[in-house]
């Protein structure tokens, strides 16, 4: 699905477009796929697009896995629920890697990217109380005992 | 609620920062945005908990850009006054987007109007408010005046069943699209200055009562689409004549209609209207001769559309012309028209208005009937006859849904395809009755019907 590198050429002459990631690791992206990104439209529209694209904010292992999303959604004739599915495994790992994902759809601008590993996180912390989140998410600022206390009457609803 | 705003923000807040993680370990290293954007995902209940779970996260949900506060997902109306209070006391007062509210005004219509106040002030874009009243405290309840006055709002959902006053200056430049839900007009013409904004595109009027006004007049210059849910029109007024609507919108592009054909629809000055949606439900007790009239008025004013190429109706606008000779005889001619629909009911082959319908659509493309068709009389004598021009020349699909295989959809099939000479391809949709009423193999059944057009390609879907 994404070409690790840029040693081969593919085999019909559809557009390419390189991207280049934090760690110098570069991949090839069809034009049509790559176009989810307004980031990437936005070059594509602008002409600078023909040279590689650095992508400094993201490294190799992101970036591989954000060319095999867009590939994937650019395909024709994926049915909605098979896409659905392939979804839901793409984005069936560690919550690091889902922080990941959200940094590199937002930086290039892909909704449906963002969307998808935004709604996981989400679903991660519903029904879950301050507690459980924090040490999930390693949030180690809290509050002292009695700051807690006060927000939490504040909004005493949401904790009954 | 709209997740791109939330992208941009987050880039620019990016920038703003030189974010710049090659990885990233930690929830927290997450731009503020973003939190915000994952929170949006999340019922309220889990939002305002993550208040909680440390200092930076204290406000941040009330600093999101897009805000949505739904009294009934609160045990007591105290802690959502106090609540939707504390948010916008809190929040961040540059990056308010999209203000959403449902609640019961009664006796704090004064607060509810402040709060609405301050996110006018805090240049909201899109605001929705959906407000409900118990029993009669709506009739003295007035909007806040600068509601309508923002340089800033672009869309405005109102939904309130009661009484809307509006102020006699009404400034929205930027508004472009309007949704009213249930709202009474008042019948001081301000509702058409509201109706008339100079950027509005898109109008949707959902069962709003306007049957004491003399005339509603929708006259908004850069109107796009505009969508009409008429509301019932109450049966001790039937007698009167109810106010009738007068749209002048001369870029329209797409009309739709749904309701029982109460008031009469005129439009004027369209040239560039190309898809028109016409749902009605039928004539309503006491109400055929003018449900028929003005059915009649709106065709005859869609068909003088010159661009108008996809139409989308219910049969039971032409059964009603059926009795009615007058409306036959000088049926409204769409000279244009490539793609017709019928929604929602079977259609009658037999039919004296469909027939009239086919044949002043000379160029017609595709005929979908997506509610079936049948003939209603035995026999298929003089059906289609003499066929219609676009039979002849334009025809080339043909979607018939909700097929039953009983004789008189058989029947119907058969007349189509004897008539249809350039038809490409007929596509039937096969509801569960089908082998029921049809033992055996229905596709070639219907494939040795004899046809006119011998390289029409049948589809059967079940």
């Amino acid at each position: 699905m994404s070409s690790s590198s840029s040693s081969s050429l593919p085999p019909c002459p559809k557009k390419m477009i390189t991207l280049k990631s934090s760690d110098g690791e570069t991949f090839q992206i069809e034009e049509t796929a790559a176009l989810q990104s307004k980031t990437l439209e936005n070059m594509i529209d602008e002409n600078c697009a023909s040279t590689p694209i650095p992508l400094r904010s993201i490294n190799g292992k992101i970036l591989a896995k954000v060319v095999e999303f867009c590939n994937k959604h650019a395909e024709v004739g994926v049915d909605a629920e098979s896409l659905h599915a392939w979804d839901a495994e793409f984005v069936n790992v560690e919550y690091t890697t889902l922080f990941d994902y959200i940094l590199a759809a937002n930086f290039l601008e892909i909704p449906t990217l963002l969307d998808l590993a935004s709604g996981v996180v989400g679903d991660m912390i519903k029904g879950k109380t301050p507690d459980e989140i924090r040490k999930m998410f390693n949030i180690n600022d809290a509050f002292s005992p009695e700051e807690e206390e006060e927000v939490r009457r504040a909004n005493q609803w949401a904790f009954e | 609620m709209d997740k791109i705003p939330a992208v941009k923000k987050a880039r620019h807040h990016d920038s703003k920062n030189k974010f710049d993680a090659s990885s990233c370990n930690q929830l927290c290293d997450l731009p503020d945005a973003l939190l915000q954007h994952i929170l949006s995902f999340l019922p309220l209940k889990d939002v305002v908990r993550t208040s909680a779970l440390s200092r930076r996260w204290e406000y941040l949900w009330a600093s999101a850009p897009n805000l949505d506060f739904n009294e009934l997902e609160f045990p007591e109306r105290v802690y959502f006054l106090g609540f939707v209070e504390r948010a916008l006391l809190f929040g961040d007062s540059s990056s308010l987007k999209c203000f959403s509210l449902l609640c019961f005004v009664d006796q704090e219509a004064s607060r509810i109007n402040s709060w609405i106040t301050t996110v006018v002030r805090r240049k909201v874009q899109k605001l929705q408010l959906c407000l409900h009243f118990q029993a009669e405290s709506g009739i003295n309840y007035m909007l806040p005046s600068h509601m309508f006055r923002s340089e800033t709002m672009i869309e405005l959902y109102l939904a309130m069943p009661c009484h809307v006053r509006l102020p006699p200056s009404i400034c929205l430049p930027k508004l472009k699209i309007l949704t009213l839900v249930e709202v009474t007009f008042e019948d001081d013409g301000l509702i058409e200055k509201m109706l008339s904004v100079p950027s509005l595109q898109n109008l949707t009027l959902h069962k709003c009562n306007w049957w004491h006004l003399k005339a509603l007049n929708i006259s908004a210059p850069k109107l796009l689409r505009l969508c009409i849910v008429e509301k019932e029109f109450a049966t001790d007024m039937r007698s009167n004549c109810p106010c009738p609507v007068l749209i002048n919108a001369p870029n329209l592009l797409c009309f739709s209609y749904v309701g029982g054909l109460f008031s009469n629809y005129a439009i004027s000055a369209t040239s560039m209207l190309v898809q028109a949606l016409v749902r009605v439900d039928g004539p309503a007790e006491r109400t055929s001769d003018q449900f028929a009239s003005h059915g009649y008025k709106l065709l005859r004013d869609l068909s003088a559309v010159n661009h108008l190429i996809h139409l989308i109706l219910t049969y039971n606008i032409l059964e009603e012309f059926n009795m009615r000779k007058v409306f036959l005889d000088s049926f409204p001619v769409f000279s244009n028209l490539l793609v017709l629909a019928f929604d929602l009911d079977r259609v009658k082959l037999d039919s004296k208005a469909l027939f009239a319908m086919l044949s002043n659509s000379s160029c017609l493309f595709s005929i979908r009937f997506g509610g079936g068709l049948f003939v209603d009389s035995e026999k298929d004598e003089g059906i289609l006859q003499p066929t219609p021009q676009c039979f002849l020349s334009s025809l080339k699909y043909l979607t018939i849904c909700k097929f039953d295989a009983t004789d008189n959809q058989l029947l119907a099939v058969s007349i189509m395809l004897r008539a249809a000479k350039v038809l490409d391809a007929l596509c039937i949709k096969c509801s569960g009755h089908c082998s029921e009423n049809f033992s055996g193999n229905l596709l070639q059944h219907i494939e040795e019907l004899p046809r006119s057009s011998a390289h029409c390609t049948i589809s059967l879907l079940t």
